[in-house]
């Protein structure tokens, strides 16, 4: 199970957008997550919903996303229950929770359906220097390398005889690793800096990009058709 | 080309590690460094790329030169155009999201225009033997894939000096030969400076033209090819393993008197049985389908195979740490488990603290654990480094503090992923030591091993694992082609 989502190679309409429009649909599902009214967000969450069925994401991919969600849920329900009572309580939390759904889903399906080099592209024509550009980017590639940390020190536990299986264990096993965790993910990102290094990165002020980007009528109608609704999602 | 006077080097620690060096190398010459685990031979090839002291602190004394311009003067990238440095750990030398993309990398840093960046990617993959592994991630690869396509995103750059820390390490032998005939027909045709950073040096002994042997941080032996392979004893200078050369130690037919155990087929249950076991990742195919495996109370099996054949998915799956789709695995008994790259093993903060960490958990009396811990830390001959980090060790001292963290718990089958990869003659010599008295008190071991020698010397039973299935295959020292 992944952590945290990372770039699903596809072909779709939506992959073949450009960063830009990818990054304002983006914009536009947050803006509507934090202003507009509950029916409006729901509507949101529904448009992002379409899109990522046309973007033809796996479900499966939301898994860690929906549990993450769902603990977070549990204790916005408990605190609201506690200081608004039932019926306050249970809408307030309600609300909250439909708003961080909509918040995380655009921000997964950002992540998922935009390659990362995409962005730093994205970046480079904005102006910023691809040194700078490109950090995001290689910040969001190290995620997998924490992941793998965290998998490696699981199995070297699982092969001194621990086992989790049950939650308890599971927190069991976990404790004591992550100062681990942390020192090793440190000691990996210092290789993958002096790797990057050693290959030439940041010598020249510019660098060749195998991709390329380009904003066409599509992005441009899609863009324009996402602000709009945005727009009227949150005055509505 | 390169020229290296070195008086000292000390890490932050304090420790010296390197002293006295006078190193001249010109242009076109290919030379390997030598020398046994913790000798300084990493350490001097980072003070020849730059490495030190731009990277890594510490305090040299000395001057490393490359055409006439001081290291110290240029930054890592700018030093990058003219000389290749592939580090001794692959995995975090590839971070992009594909193998393709990883090739790139550098290419596109040097500017190159598109249609160059294709060509050269693709003849680097080639060179390596990977032009299969373009479209994976990274992360999916094999220890041997990954090696591979490390070296590869370096050479791709196409400069005019290569240093390689063990670019072959993790390589199975026909992927060694391969990769080093590569390399010295790069340096023959485009004149290339290369110098290698290699524990066994006899297999590059027709192809290097100089050999520099470092011990203590000091180089003993500077020679050409020729002088170098006649005159020395290459066993005694640590550099070749003595396991033919022992037979009374490492031949399984003759267990010491007194540790005689009856092993075999023929001796009851088997400690390991593997039944129709069907296996595939996550969105791939299937690894394995139906495959079959025993193995018995005293018994070394060697699992051998090419690079990316499911060796390392078997072995965990073997240990309990990968699930089966489908069949059965059985094992009769606790196991240790010592993973191909040790690093992924430990995360103690002292030697002492990673060995007692499975018998904590088991809640062992402390006078217990303090005698077990002890012993097996003896055992690997770490027991003066008890109390250091296990960060501060050598790789080959990594692997057997890893190695001591299965023995600890006394198991009755050691599952063991490349027990020499990465460790100099002595110490490979010392875990084969080991691994033949385990198996002469009755305890099995699976063993995966690219170590011709190694696997002929401790196995008697070994399997070619290749296109998903196990072929019985005689344990002789020669590795079936499977291409």
């Amino acid at each position: 199970m992944e952590l945290f989502p990372q770039y699903h190679n596809g072909d779709s309409w939506i992959h073949r957008r450009d960063p830009r429009s990818k990054t304002v649909f983006f914009m536009a599902g947050v803006a509507v997550a934090l202003a507009g009214e509950p029916k409006s967000v729901t509507f949101m969450f529904l448009v992002l919903m379409v899109h990522g069925i046309m973007a033809r994401l796996p479900p499966a991919r939301y898994k860690t996303a929906a549990l993450v969600l769902s603990v977070t849920a549990v204790t916005l329900v408990v605190v609201q229950l506690i200081f608004n009572g039932v019926v306050t309580g249970l809408i307030m939390a309600g609300e909250a929770v439909l708003r961080l759904a909509c918040f995380m889903y655009a921000f997964m399906q950002l992540v998922q359906w935009t390659h990362p080099m995409d962005l730093a592209l994205m970046g480079v024509k904005m102006g910023v220097p691809y040194r700078f550009a490109m950090l995001p980017v290689l910040m969001v590639r190290f995620i997998p390398v924490m992941e793998r940390e965290l998998k490696g020190i699981f199995e070297s536990q699982y092969a001194r005889g621990e086992r989790f299986d049950s939650t308890r264990q599971k927190l069991r096993g976990f404790l004591p690793v992550l100062l681990p965790l942390v020192l090793r993910s440190l000691k990996c990102g210092q290789e993958i800096a002096l790797a990057m290094e050693t290959k030439g990165f940041g010598y020249a002020s510019r660098r060749t990009f195998l991709r390329d980007i380009s904003f066409t009528a599509a992005d441009g109608l899609w863009t324009a058709g996402m602000v709009c609704l945005s727009g009227l999602l949150i005055t509505y | 080309m390169i020229k290296a006077i070195i008086k000292s080097f000390s890490y932050p620690t304090g420790n010296v590690v390197l002293r006295d060096m006078d190193i001249h190398i010109p242009a076109g010459e290919f030379v390997v460094i030598t020398g046994t685990s913790g000798s300084g031979k990493s350490t001097l090839v980072q003070c020849l790329t730059g490495v030190i002291p731009h990277f890594i602190r510490g305090d040299l004394d000395g001057k490393v030169e490359i055409k006439g311009r001081d290291l110290s003067s240029l930054s890592l990238p700018a030093i990058s155009r003219f000389m290749a440095y592939a580090g001794q750990e692959p995995q975090n030398q590839l971070f992009n999201l594909t193998v393709y993309e990883d090739m790139a990398f550098g290419p596109g840093n040097l500017c190159l225009s598109r249609d160059e960046i294709h060509t050269r990617v693709e003849w680097a993959l080639n060179f390596v033997g990977g032009r299969h592994l373009a479209g994976r991630q990274p992360d999916t690869l094999s220890g041997g894939e990954t090696q591979r396509c490390a070296l590869a995103s370096y050479i791709v750059m196409g400069q005019e000096v290569l240093v390689l820390d063990q670019p072959c390490r993790e390589l199975d032998p026909e992927g060694r030969k391969m990769v080093y005939d590569n390399i010295y027909q790069l340096h023959r045709e485009k004149c290339l400076t290369v110098v290698v950073v290699e524990d066994r040096p006899a297999e590059l002994a027709g192809l290097a033209g100089r050999f520099l042997v470092l011990d203590d941080g000091k180089i003993v032996i500077d020679d050409e090819a020729a002088a170098f392979m006649s005159h020395y004893n290459l066993a005694e200078l640590g550099l070749s393993p003595l396991y033919k050369s022992c037979p009374e130690h490492f031949s399984p037919s003759a267990p010491p008197k007194g540790q005689q155990k009856k092993c075999g087929a023929d001796h009851g249950e088997p400690l390991v049985q593997v039944e129709e076991l069907w296996f595939g990742y996550k969105g791939d195919s299937f690894l394995f389908r139906g495959l079959n495996l025993q193995v018995f109370s005293g018994e070394v099996v060697s699992l051998l195979g090419p690079n990316g054949a499911g060796k390392t998915t078997l072995a965990k799956l073997i240990g309990g740490i990968l699930k089966p789709v489908k069949g059965v695995v059985k094992v009769n008994g606790t196991t240790g488990y010592l993973f191909q790259n040790p690093d992924q093993q430990l995360f103690g903060s002292s030697l002492w603290d990673e060995v007692a960490f499975a018998l904590k958990r088991r809640r062992i009396s402390p006078d217990e654990i303090e005698k077990r811990v002890n012993r097996v830390l003896e055992i690997v001959r770490l027991n003066d480094l008890a109390g250091a980090h296990p960060y501060t060790l050598s790789r080959g001292q990594r692997k057997l503090l890893a190695l001591a963290t299965a023995l600890v718990m006394e198991p009755a089958i050691l599952i063991v992923d490349e027990p020499t990869g990465g460790l100099d003659c002595r110490q490979a010599d010392l875990v084969a030591e080991i691994f033949t008295q385990f198996s002469h008190r009755g305890g099995s071991i699976l063993m995966i091993s690219h170590d011709p020698d190694l696997v002929k010397a401790l196995s008697r039973k070994a399997f070619l694992l290749h296109g998903g299935s196990l072929r019985e295959v005689k344990p002789d020292g020669t590795f079936p082609a499977v291409s």
